[in-house]
């Protein structure tokens, strides 16, 4: 793939949504160091660690609450890590009051009549409330 | 391959995949309490095989996420003919000269480094629903316990007289799946005179990506306008109107390419003369072009066909939407543009990658023995290039209805773009990267 900067797209996020831009540079520089993390010839300890927190706990609720927040990683990446470069903030890791407060604003389509707007119509509030807690659990890393 | 190497080898990458998900799916209550591997459920994972036949949108993304969520307990062999993984979003972008085929293809390593999926490089020739098991054009016979078949759509050159053999000869092409034909398809492009006409036909629905015919077309009215100036599209649709976002994109078309697109809806091809370049449609008058892209009526691709699986209409593949089982082949699931789609639900990548979600939650808790997900819902988001920067979208949610056994489309969600912008191809692109990452990484 052709390495190109999307510096465009960033800018354009990061000046419309000042609610998210913070966390946005602090996701750039979470997932910085996420990747120093998975370079080869790294000590077993952090291995053995990340290792550890990989692993999935699998039980019905878990499966199910996975599947259905497994829907926002097409545009915001799995497990809420967005590609650094795609102008699209991550959602691990956010604080869930941040979270639940811009999902209200999409739903009454505050600020644009954009993607994002158009989905969060078709959430339900518990669905809203349960993602929110769910990605505030997982590490920007 | 051997069966033990492949065993050996899955395990050697499980460690390492997990490496590079730091946190993948971590339990949201308690994760100080890390699961027992060789306990149930995990110990009945461990000896599942499951099967992906195709490695586009659907199987991809299914191969990821059986590993996911099973934390890479299954065993999971992905067979696909293709050595390298090319997206058919944005590669509109290829034939309209502003991207290269590079720029779109992506290869399958990181699933079998991160996920463990073993990947064959093979065709299935058939699928033995009795014994549980495929076989392939290598001569090898795969047993599974539950198969994923994400074959794709199959286009039926039959429908169209002359189409195979103009196909053959190279003369007409479709380069309706992202590869060699979409590079085909730019230096035929290239090699127009200008002032010849571009013809472009659109099938009756339900066809593989329902705004891609109208994308293609926009991107070469762009290179016409600027490179071809006496050079026109015409686009001659078997439907009566544009079957997707069709304000915008006559709105578009109307302010930006006045001279260099012109769309006739109730246009359908029924038969083309390569010696003379003539389509002839079932009521229309015969129309000659500089160069035709033909895009016959298609069906799920040949091995769901081949398998009894295309059980509606003898095309698409009904499903349960609960666990995309086929209603014909007890552990089947078929997912992608081969289904027989609820309503509003398009053939797209996004809606692909949904499904495989969905499919590979409901494999994993039939092999834990859990109860599946009795209310997935799904999205779809899907864009469209007017020009090499600018973008319109459609977008929808759909939920899964217990009454009716299919999933709906919400009413209050979804819509289109309010118009073509530059901030839309942006957030186009930035979808690209995080769904390409989300199918393979």
């Amino acid at each position: 793939m052709r390495a190109s900067c999307f510096l465009t797209d960033k800018n354009f996020y990061l000046g419309s949504s000042l609610l998210v831009a913070p966390f946005f540079s602090a996701c750039l520089i979470a997932l910085t160091l996420a990747l120093s993390f998975a370079k080869p010839g790294n000590c077993a300890n952090t291995q053995e660690q990340n290792l550890q927190k990989s692993e999935f706990k699998l039980n019905k609720d878990n499966l199910d609450m996975s599947t259905n927040v497994a829907m926002c990683a097409q545009c915001h990446g799995t497990n809420g890590l967005s590609e650094p470069s795609s102008g699209i903030p991550s959602l691990a890791g956010m604080q869930s009051s941040v979270f639940l407060q811009r999902m209200q604003q999409y739903r009454l389509d505050n600020p644009s009549s954009s993607v994002m707007a158009r989905l969060a119509r078709g959430l339900t509030q518990d669905q809203i409330n349960r993602a929110a807690t769910y990605f505030q659990s997982l590490d920007r890393h | 391959m051997q069966r033990r190497n492949l065993i050996k080898h899955g395990l050697g990458v499980t460690l390492s995949a997990s490496a590079l998900i730091p946190q993948a799916f971590g339990n949201t209550t308690d994760q100080s309490q890390t699961p027992d591997l060789n306990t149930p459920p995990f110990s009945a994972l461990k000896r599942a095989r499951v099967v992906v036949i195709g490695g586009g949108y659907g199987g991809a993304t299914a191969c990821k996420y059986l590993g996911l969520f099973s934390n890479h307990q299954i065993q999971v062999t992905l067979i696909e003919p293709d050595a390298k993984f090319i997206s058919c979003p944005l590669s509109n972008l290829v034939i309209g000269g502003s991207k290269l085929i590079s720029d779109v293809t992506l290869s399958y390593e990181t699933l079998q480094r991160n996920h463990g999926t073993q990947i064959l490089k093979d065709r299935v020739t058939s699928i033995d629903t009795v014994k549980k098991a495929v076989r392939t054009a290598e001569g090898l016979q795969i047993p599974y316990d539950e198969l994923i078949l994400s074959p794709g759509v199959e286009l039926i050159y039959s429908s169209v007289i002359g189409l195979f053999e103009a196909k053959e000869q190279g003369k007409i092409l479709q380069a309706w799946g992202s590869g060699e034909e979409t590079q085909m398809l730019r230096l035929q492009l290239e090699s127009l005179k200008d002032g010849e006409t571009f013809a472009i036909t659109v099938p009756e629905l339900p066809y593989r990506c329902p705004p891609g015919p109208y994308e293609r077309a926009s991107q070469v009215a762009y290179y016409f306008k600027h490179y071809k100036p006496k050079s026109k599209v015409l686009i001659l649709d078997a439907n009566q109107d544009v079957t997707s976002k069709g304000a915008l994109f006559k709105k578009f078309w109307r302010e930006n390419y006045p001279h260099h697109l012109e769309y006739r809806p109730e246009h359908k091809v029924m038969e083309v003369d390569v010696k003379t370049n003539t389509l002839k449609f079932e009521i229309q008058d015969d129309l000659r072009a500089g160069l035709l892209n033909v895009l016959p009526p298609m069906r799920a691709g040949a091995i769901a066909v081949q398998s009894g699986l295309a059980n509606i209409n003898k095309r698409w593949c009904e499903v349960n939407f609960l666990n995309f089982e086929s209603t014909v082949a007890p552990h089947i699931h078929v997912l992608g543009d081969s289904i027989q789609a609820g309503p509003y639900m398009p053939k797209s990548a996004h809606m692909a990658n949904a499904h495989a979600k969905v499919a590979a939650a409901a494999v994993v808790a039939k092999l834990a023995e859990f109860e599946q997900n009795s209310q997935p819902f799904l999205t779809n988001t899907c864009y469209s290039f007017v020009d090499p920067k600018q973008a319109i979208y459609i977008a929808s949610v759909h939920q899964y209805d217990s009454t009716e056994k299919t999933f709906k489309i919400l009413p209050n969600a979804g819509g289109i773009s309010s118009e073509a912008n530059e901030r839309e191809g942006n957030f186009a692109f930035g979808w690209a990267k995080n769904i390409w990452a989300d199918c393979l990484t």
